[in-house]
């Protein structure tokens, strides 16, 4: 009975995506596949979350089967005030490609999942501000992280502060105009690293073009589905096409200013129904006068209970 | 003597476009809503059907998305301003007033069009013709938005003469270009008034595609609670 109880309240979708990815230059390639289930539980002021699933990747010369929690928590919302246990995601100051605290592939696509971190997170919103804190438990409880967020909002602005307390304490502002144009600036301090990042996002007929910039002192990590990027400089411009739902195209044109290297990604998915949807594109990017060359494709099977 | 008497009971008959367009009003406007809605959006052979639930007040709406697919997207407008509940990472994003005509959940309406509270209040008539369409006595009324913040600059109307109730809405941009067509398909009576509950969308920029949208539930100018249009309950 009570198990029937608890399915009348939640909501489970099981996927099966399957992913590959293939790279011309130097003959690799990888293949995933991975069934899923995201599934949420809520009752009264509670509420249970899961992401997670089996995946296996196969790489020219290597397979890896495993399972993987993306996310999974319990969540107790009273008015304004929420309290969240378990693995979670937590993004401060805005959330888009080039956000310094965004850990994914650049390029998400259909079989890719936010990964969290696990911890407590303590947050308040109203109309005009929010505040959060988030201990993030690492290896043990020597090791930790404590990151907070205030922001204020007023009309067309908002202005916000964040910090991360780790060995020693960092500091990082943003804010943000939203009329016609919307700008976002961000800025974080942290170990004598500087990070910066902007992004102009307007829409322009059928099309909603942002328009990004990231500037570090030192060298940071990029991921674009399996190319890595050291740099410290990178403009993007992305382009996505919010009438198309069936058939939907996206563009990202980025420069590695450091390295000089430009890229395109295009990105087209292809919806059959609320069940199958597919999933292609290519990425090129040219390197010493050398264009490199990249395909992918993918299809995600999802059912919804 | 007689003559003249019939040319003034003829004049008095003659409804002006005014208020018929008031009338319509009178049908299609609402202080506040509750309702559990249906999209169907169609191209080609393919179609997606999307179910959600929500409310509205004045100016501001809250959507919540029922079908198990899109289970957890909310989305609430107050004011000029947008917000996205997106589950996958429990936060919401802010988009701006000019989002809103961008198209609700890639179907041929946007969010301007599901969720005025009173569509018409920006138009004044040009003119109107008396018209008759298999056996019915229709007006066919052309309207112009006067003040510059309706949607579409002109629509033609076809309006039931019985009811005040408009069938067939055709939308114009400025430069006389007609970008959409809309047809209701079935009415309800709610609070002695004839309301829309069913109507199919086409936008004429796409090609074979058009959106149903049905209202499957629908309660008209009810008592809607404040905190529903709050960021803490898009949340929650």
């Amino acid at each position: 009975m009570k198990i029937f109880f608890l399915l009348l309240f939640a909501n489970f979708k099981i996927s099966f995506d399957t992913f590959l990815f293939y790279e011309f230059k130097n003959l690799n390639y990888w293949i995933l596949f991975s069934p899923n289930l995201v599934s949420s539980y809520s009752f009264k002021c509670f509420r249970i979350y899961f992401n997670g699933g089996y995946y296996f990747i196969k790489i020219k010369d290597a397979s890896i089967t495993d399972f993987k929690i993306y996310q999974g928590y319990i969540k107790f919302q009273n008015k304004g005030i929420e309290l969240k246990i378990g693995k979670m995601v937590f993004i401060p100051g805005f959330v888009g490609i080039l956000n310094p605290f965004y850990k994914q592939p650049i390029l998400e696509n259909i079989s890719s999942y936010l990964d969290g971190e696990k911890g407590v997170l303590l947050g308040f919103i109203n109309k005009s501000f929010s505040s959060t804190i988030f201990y993030v438990y690492k290896n043990s409880l020597k090791e930790y992280e404590i990151r907070s967020q205030f922001f204020i909002e007023k009309e067309k602005f908002r202005t916000g502060i964040f910090s991360v307390i780790e060995r020693k304490p960092s500091i990082g502002l943003y804010g943000a105009y939203f009329g016609k144009i919307i700008l976002k600036v961000q800025g974080f301090h942290q170990d004598s690293n500087i990070k910066f990042c902007f992004n102009l996002e307007n829409q322009i007929k059928n099309m909603f073009i942002s328009f990004w910039g990231y500037f570090c002192k030192y060298e940071e990590f990029f991921s674009v589905i399996a190319f890595p990027l050291f740099t410290k400089k990178i403009l993007a411009l992305e382009i996505k096409f919010p009438k198309k739902i069936f058939e939907i195209p996206y563009i990202l044109i980025f420069y590695d200013v450091d390295n000089k290297i430009p890229f395109l990604i295009f990105d087209f998915k292809y919806m059959i129904n609320n069940n199958v949807f597919f999933e292609t594109g290519f990425i090129t990017n040219k390197e010493n006068k050398n264009f490199n060359f990249s395909i992918y494709g993918g299809a995600k099977f999802l059912f919804g209970l | 003597m007689f003559e003249k008497l019939i040319f003034y009971v003829i004049i008095l008959q003659q409804i002006s476009p005014n208020t018929i367009l008031e009338q319509i009003r009178k049908n299609t406007s609402y202080r506040t809503s509750k309702f559990y809605a249906e999209l169907e959006i169609k191209k080609g052979k393919r179609n997606l059907i999307k179910l959600f639930k929500g409310f509205s007040k004045v100016n501001e709406f809250y959507i919540e998305f029922v079908n198990p697919e899109d289970k957890g997207i909310k989305y609430l407008k107050i004011k000029e301003n947008l917000y996205l509940y997106l589950p996958e990472i429990d936060d919401i994003v802010r988009f701006s007033g000019d989002m809103l005509k961008q198209s609700f959940m890639g179907s041929d309406l946007s969010y301007e069009d599901i969720m005025q509270e009173d569509p018409l209040k920006f138009y004044k008539p040009l003119k109107i013709i008396d018209t008759l369409i298999n056996t019915k006595k229709l007006y066919s009324l052309e309207i112009i938005d006067t003040t510059g913040k309706a949607p579409y600059y002109c629509i033609k109307l076809l309006v039931d003469k019985e009811n005040y109730i408009w069938i067939k809405e055709e939308l114009f941009t400025k430069t006389g270009r007609k970008i959409k067509e809309v047809e209701a398909i079935e009415f309800k009576k709610i609070n002695d008034r004839y309301f829309p509950i069913s109507i199919i969308m086409r936008d004429l920029r796409i090609k074979d595609s058009y959106t149903k949208f049905t209202l499957l539930e629908i309660e008209l100018d009810v008592p809607v609670p404040d905190y529903i249009f709050r960021l803490d309950y898009l949340k929650k």
